[in-house]
């Protein structure tokens, strides 16, 4: 079960033309830095004129789950799944 | 040279969904709910749950007596709309010509579109192919190939999950002497005790039936049923860009225990006319005749009424009184109930309308347009008619996602959308 954490992040996005969406490549949480092994889902969620990207991704054995507020360009990191 | 049809159906979609954002899940019995509570119901069962004995809209507490190792999962319905649009954006690149039959499936006529792919086969392969590269390997599709809507959908079910089934003409005789009249999508229950009084076991049955005595019995209905028995379903696929404009424009919600009572029904009542000025607004409708009810249990007797105003209304407080007023005519006055329902009909462009002469119209429709522009910037939640927020709102339910550009539309082109019960 995801647990919740809500805490802004650092990261690392390639742009890659043609890509549907923005490839995550890695974060940085709390001095940690982690690479993105897979991107298991992306989805778009809008709440008015917000657009987020949802991102579930793994690295290291977990899954973290992120959204980027493409119109602020912030990236949170919503959810850890540590029980793979 | 017949038609090309093919039957998109993706295979246990939101569960394959959810199976898809976690790895966590794959390979396990999933049920997809509203809430994980007792009272709540399985919208979806994974692949590996539909082994045992269990079937969509189950509650919850049934289900997990069906099958213990079973994993409730609660649904997100964001995840949902955007895989359909992108699968549908996925097809586009295929044909124009895609119907939208259901929230997870579709009909596509490819008629003109498989020479130049290689064939029928090669191209529904190339489909499944792309779905599991830009979808993910666990979002699977069954499709069914046939000269037409019907047979192609029978042919999808036949062989799902993760399918392909192709309907030539020399397997027709065959499928026809073998398939069960009931097998067939449009031949429900009722219809199929009525055949089998008549002798119909199946398709080649129905098909041996002179067409005067099956419209006799069955009238207009008789045509299809004798197409069917015959192998034949004219029907085109009707692309979702030229759907027709609505008839009507609803909201139902079947409530919690802890919103059952009947005055505390009417705030959900108020809440549902809310939603309902605002889409008709989005669409750009006003509407004269007013329908609301009621049910007094998942499967107790619905009371309804209508009434027609005397001027098109979008405006969500006239169509709630409009509904208080049907409410007050009905003689069954339940202190206790389980559904409530609005709908706006006799629809016309909102261009097309007199414009009222009374000041206090035009106030309110100011203030419509100021609720909606907030709600376009800040999301629908943002701002609410204040007796919504008098009871505890119910979170929005796995199967109440359906609207936008595809809508919902019932067998009569009313525009609807049924929100079901999460707990």
């Amino acid at each position: 079960m995801a647990q919740p954490v809500n805490e802004s992040v650092d990261t690392l996005v390639i742009y890659r033309r043609g890509a549907p969406h923005p490839l995550l490549h890695a974060f940085r949480w709390r001095d940690r830095r982690y690479n993105i092994n897979e991107t298991f889902f992306v989805h778009r969620e809008r709440s008015g004129e917000t657009i987020s990207l949802c991102y579930s991704v793994g690295s290291g054995g977990d899954r973290f789950e992120l959204r980027l507020d493409t119109g602020l360009g912030r990236w949170t990191l919503e959810a850890i799944d540590a029980s793979r | 040279m017949g038609r090309v049809i093919f039957h998109l159906d993706m295979d246990a979609y939101f569960a394959s969904i959810e199976q898809q954002v976690d790895p966590k899940l794959r390979g396990r019995p999933i049920g997809v709910t509203g809430r994980p509570t007792e009272r709540s119901i399985v919208v979806a069962f994974s692949r590996e749950a539909k082994r045992f004995d269990v079937w969509t809209g189950m509650p919850v507490w049934e289900a997990r007596r069906a099958c213990r190792s079973l994993l409730f999962v609660p649904g997100r319905p964001e995840r949902y709309v955007e895989t359909t649009k992108k699968f549908l954006a996925i097809l586009k690149r295929y044909t124009p010509k895609i119907e939208v039959f259901s929230t997870d499936e579709v009909f596509m006529d490819m008629t003109q579109e498989i020479e130049r792919h290689g064939g029928a086969v090669a191209l529904a392969k190339r489909i499944k192919a792309r779905f599991h590269e830009e979808l993910g390997p666990c979002i699977t599709s069954t499709i069914g190939i046939a000269r037409n809507k019907t047979f192609a959908k029978l042919i999808a079910k036949r062989h799902k999950p993760d399918g392909l089934g192709h309907l030539t003409a020399d397997d027709l005789p065959e499928l026809l002497r073998t398939t069960p009249v009931a097998e067939v999508c449009g031949i429900g229950p009722r219809i199929e005790r009525r055949l089998t009084r008549m002798g119909v076991r199946t398709l080649a049955d129905l098909g041996e039936l002179p067409m005067a005595l099956l419209k006799s019995e069955f009238g207009v209905y008789g045509v299809f049923l004798k197409g069917v028995g015959i192998g034949v379903d004219p029907s085109p696929v009707i692309p979702y860009s030229d759907v027709p404009p609505p008839k009507s424009v609803g909201h139902s919600r079947s409530l919690p225990p802890q919103l059952r009572e009947f005055h505390l029904a009417l705030h959900v009542l108020r809440d549902l006319c809310d939603k309902v000025g605002r889409r008709m607004r989005k669409l750009g409708y006003v509407g004269r005749t007013v329908h609301s009810g009621f049910r007094l249990g998942p499967t107790g007797p619905y009371h309804g009424k209508q009434t027609t105003l005397a001027t098109p209304t979008d405006d969500d407080e006239r169509i709630y009184r409009a509904c208080l007023d049907i409410l007050r005519e009905i003689p069954t006055h339940p202190e206790i109930v389980n559904h409530v329902s609005v709908s706006v009909s006799n629809l016309t462009p909102y261009r097309e309308s007199p414009i009222s002469l009374f000041e206090v119209d035009h106030r309110r429709e100011a203030l419509n347009r100021t609720l909606d522009h907030i709600r376009d910037q800040f999301g629908e939640r943002s701002i609410r008619v204040g007796t919504s927020l008098l009871y505890r709102a119910i979170p929005r339910h796995v199967s109440g996602f359906v609207l936008d550009q595809m809508g919902h539309r019932d067998v009569h082109g009313n525009q609807y959308a049924e929100e079901a019960p999460v707990s």
